[in-house]
């Protein structure tokens, strides 16, 4: 599922969003050439509603809103598979969590709570899960 | 000089038999690892976002507590592997990074201690070849699919662990124990890691909007179904949450998967330390540490 309409301009492309992403992230969103090679080998792209190259376009379009309101930053489990065939060596799941740092680190948008997750999960979580999982879903 | 052992926050608690089977095994080779002093969780994943040094603070002071004991820490958690010697990496390759932490850390650091896996310590401290010769167990009616997934192998120039597309370390172990190890395409595909905690979350979330929630089963079924296809006994790895996902995963997948047909997962020092004729008891190979209980084809294909 693709937005069906997004409006450019060059205050966006040449706006702070990209410089941001850039930043957090350590890579130059812009090297990305859109080959598609980083979606055609994710093993969750069918549980994300925009694929990884697509978000990394709309980045690249400075769409901020766009890029930050897909479920695709949220269902990214960080494998590095994209990293690894990535042909310009852009590490996607480094700006994937630069998208997810920005959406969390005003502190009013923690993804979960942990006191969402029923008793009984929380008894059968191994450690693991649970450190890693609130470190990646919330400030 | 003594080797550092890292067991880790999960490794103490729901992966005991995980650690025990290292310890034990590896005192059956002669050797003697002394925990890390006063470890801490190393954060369980590393923080991808650059700017955020103190995600970093935590492994290097692991780090910096086993340089105490050793120029050298072993490891075995996949996770653990993979925080550990990225943060190394990152102290090494960045001088102002280094200074901040071990100015924060108060404790100086320079990126010298070598971060060991425990396969890779069999290969290089035990040998594949000595340890296929004191097994006590035939093993070559077991059939096992390695399953690496994701921590011990990417980024592959930070870790440089094996092939990040097509490993054979763990292969490598498991035939020179003896067993008949598959060809498996998806020993390196992601199990869906930390996503499970949105498996179970309450309506409420935000998280539950999305497809989040059934990531891990699909993830799971993709690898599993390979494995069991190609006639596997065991899938055999050594990660936790690997383990939990893969593990805990399989009802779910029965119900969504008509003739899903179920196989336990298990850590490779666990064989290890049922093949040395060490008491498989004393390895959580038992339905109180796994959701598919492996003791039934541990006892029909290693014990008898």
């Amino acid at each position: 599922m693709c937005p069906t309409r997004v409006s450019l301009s060059r205050e966006n492309v040449k706006g702070d969003f990209v410089q941001l992403v850039n930043e957090i992230s350590g890579q130059n969103v812009l090297n990305c050439y859109q080959c598609g090679r980083c979606s055609s080998g994710c093993p969750l792209t069918f549980a994300m509603r925009l694929l990884p190259n697509q978000v990394i376009r709309l980045v690249q379009l400075g769409l901020q809103e766009e890029a930050l309101e897909t479920n695709t930053i949220w269902v990214c489990a960080s494998c590095l598979t994209c990293h690894a065939r990535c042909p310009r060596g852009v590490d996607l799941a480094k700006v994937m969590e630069a998208l997810r740092a920005i959406g969390l680190r005003p502190g009013t948008h923690d993804r979960i709570k942990p006191e969402d997750l029923p008793p009984e999960t929380l008894a059968k979580l191994p450690q693991q899960a649970l450190v890693s999982g609130l470190r990646k879903f919330t400030k | 000089m003594e080797i550092a052992y890292f067991p880790g926050c999960t490794l103490r608690a729901s992966a005991i038999g995980l650690d025990d089977s290292v310890r034990d095994t590896a005192a059956a080779f002669g050797f003697d690892f002394k925990e890390v002093p006063d470890w801490t969780c190393c954060g369980a994943t590393f923080n991808l976002a650059v700017d955020n040094i103190m995600a970093l603070a935590p492994p290097i002071r692991i780090l910096a507590n086993a340089k105490t004991v050793g120029d050298r820490v072993v490891t075995v958690c996949a996770g653990c592997y993979n925080v550990l010697k990225r943060a190394n990496y990152t102290v090494r390759n960045d001088a102002e990074k280094r200074k901040k932490i071990s100015d924060f850390i108060e404790m100086e650091y320079e990126g010298d201690v070598e971060v060991v896996h425990y396969i890779e310590f069999l290969r290089d401290d035990v040998g594949f070849d000595r340890i296929g010769k004191e097994l006590k167990k035939k093993l070559d009616q077991v059939k096992v699919a390695p399953y690496y997934g994701c921590q011990l192998l990417r980024p592959e120039e930070e870790l440089q662990f094996d092939d990040a597309e097509d490993p054979m370390l763990m292969d490598d172990l498991l035939k020179a124990m003896g067993c008949d190890v598959i060809d498996f395409p998806h020993k390196v595909e992601c199990c869906g890691a930390f996503l499970t905690v949105c498996t179970d979350l309450e309506a409420r979330s935000a998280a539950k909007d999305d497809d989040t929630g059934g990531a891990v089963s699909e993830c799971s079924y993709t690898i599993l179904d390979a494995a069991v296809k190609r006639g596997a006994d065991f899938v055999v790895l050594s990660c936790p949450l690997c383990l939990y996902n893969l593990d805990s995963a399989q009802d779910a997948i029965e119900k969504e998967h008509h003739g899903f047909k179920k196989i336990p997962i298990i850590y490779f020092s666990q064989l290890l330390a049922v093949a040395l004729g060490l008491d498989p008891k004393k390895y959580a190979l038992d339905s109180a540490h796994h959701y598919v209980d492996p003791s039934g084809v541990v006892k029909a294909k290693v014990l008898s």
